[in-house]
C-alpha cells in the first residue's frame, strides 16, 4: 500500500476557468454581476426594471442560467437587450465553463455590464465563482426572516442584498429588521437595498450603486491599461 | 444538493492522480470539507460510489474530514471557531473578522495499491 499526498483543491479547475472570465471582462472593462436567490424571488423581475433604468446610458448583456426553459430569456429580450440562455438540464447552479461558452453571443467590447442571473438556489450557486466582479443576493420578504442564518454562505459571500417584495411585508409575519440584523452580522460590508420591483420602490438606490461599482470597474480597467 | 457535480470533480482528480502513480487500485480517499460548504456526507459517499463503479477506485472508501468554521480577529490577533452564525471575535466582539477555515472542499490523502503490492 502506497500513500500519496494530493491536497488539491477539489473545485480548483472550476477556479481557474473563472479566473480565466475574470481577466477577459477587466481587459474589455465589463462589469459582471452573479445574481442569486431562491426560485421565486424575483431575480428576472429586478433584472427588467434593472435594464429599463440602465439601458439608454448602459450597454447590457444577459445571461440567464435554468434548469430549463427559455422564459426568462425570452422576457429579457423583449427589453432590446443581447441575452442568452443557459439550460443546465437538472444542475443545480451555474459554473464558469458555462459562463466561457456563453460569452461568444455578446460583443465583448461594446459591453459595460453583463448580468449573470444564476438558477434559483440558496445553497450551491455559492460555491462556484463564474469570473464575477460581485455577488448579488435577491432575498424577497414572502420566503421569510430565517434565510440569512439558515444559509449563511451566501449572505456571507454577496457584496450586495436586495431585499425584494417589501410592499408585501403588512401580508406577511416577516421581520425586515431581522432580516438586517442577520444578514449584517453575517457579513457587516454588505449593501442592503429595500426594493418593490412591482411598486418601483427602492430602485433608484440600487441604480446608484450599481453605476458606483462599474464605474469603479472603468477606472481600474483604463488604470491598467 | 450539489454533491454530484462535486464529486464527479473528486473522482477526476482522483483517477489522474492514481494513474500517475500507476495505481492498480484505489483503496481510500480523504477529503476535506469545511463545514460552511453545505455538503452533505452520506450525499457525497453516495455519488462517490456511484461515480466509481467500473473504475480502480470501485471498492475505495471516502473518508471525510469535516472542517469547522474558524475566524480570525485582526484587532485583537486572536483565532476562534465560529458556531451557530456567530461571525464575530469571541475576545473583543469585533465584526470586521477574517474567515481562516470553513469553506475547504479538497482532497488530502489517497491510499492505493500499485504494481509492488
Amino acid at each position: 500500500m502506497k500513500q500519496i499526498d494530493v491536497q488539491k483543491d477539489i473545485l480548483s479547475s472550476n477556479e481557474a476557468i473563472a479566473g480565466e472570465n475574470s481577466t477577459l471582462f477587466s481587459r474589455k472593462g465589463i462589469y459582471v454581476l452573479n445574481l442569486m436567490s431562491s426560485p421565486g424571488a424575483g431575480k428576472t423581475t429586478l433584472l427588467e426594471r434593472t435594464i429599463e433604468l440602465l439601458k439608454d446610458t448602459l450597454q447590457l448583456g444577459v445571461i440567464e442560467g435554468d434548469i430549463a426553459t427559455s422564459y426568462d430569456a425570452d422576457r429579457i429580450k423583449a427589453h432590446g437587450v443581447p441575452v442568452t440562455q443557459i439550460n443546465t438540464g437538472g444542475a443545480c447552479h451555474l459554473d464558469s465553463t458555462m459562463i466561457k461558452n456563453a460569452l461568444s453571443v455578446f460583443d465583448l467590447d461594446l459591453l459595460d455590464l453583463l448580468i449573470i442571473e444564476n438558477v434559483g438556489n440558496l445553497v450551491c450557486p455559492a460555491e462556484f465563482n463564474l469570473g464575477e466582479d460581485a455577488k448579488v443576493m435577491v432575498l424577497s420578504v414572502t420566503e421569510g426572516e430565517d434565510k440569512p442564518l439558515k444559509y449563511p454562505l451566501m449572505f456571507r459571500l454577496s457584496r450586495a442584498l436586495v431585499i425584494n417584495k417589501v410592499d408585501l411585508l403588512p401580508h406577511t409575519n416577516c421581520s425586515l429588521e431581522k432580516i438586517i440584523e442577520d444578514a449584517t452580522s453575517l457579513n457587516p460590508g454588505l449593501s442592503i437595498f429595500e426594493t418593490s420591483c412591482t411598486q418601483m420602490t427602492g430602485l433608484n438606490a440600487w441604480k446608484a450603486w450599481l453605476e458606483k461599482e462599474i464605474h469603479a470597474k472603468r477606472t481600474r480597467s483604463n488604470a491598467d491599461g | 444538493m450539489h454533491e454530484l457535480g462535486i464529486a464527479q470533480s473528486i473522482m477526476q482528480i482522483v483517477l489522474s492522480e492514481a494513474e500517475r502513480a500507476r495505481a492498480r487500485k484505489v483503496l481510500n480517499v480523504t477529503v476535506k470539507v469545511g463545514e460552511l460548504a453545505g455538503v452533505l456526507p452520506d450525499s457525497l459517499t453516495f455519488c462517490f460510489n456511484l461515480l466509481a463503479k467500473s473504475t480502480i477506485a470501485e471498492h475505495a472508501a471516502l473518508t471525510i474530514e469535516k472542517i469547522p468554521v474558524r475566524g480570525y480577529c485582526s484587532e485583537c490577533q486572536s483565532k476562534f471557531i465560529i458556531e451557530d452564525n456567530r461571525y464575530w471575535c469571541t475576545t473583543c466582539g469585533n465584526k470586521q473578522i477574517e474567515l481562516i477555515s470553513g469553506r475547504e472542499l479538497q482532497i488530502g490523502q489517497l491510499e492505493i495499491e500499485d504494481e509492488t503490492d
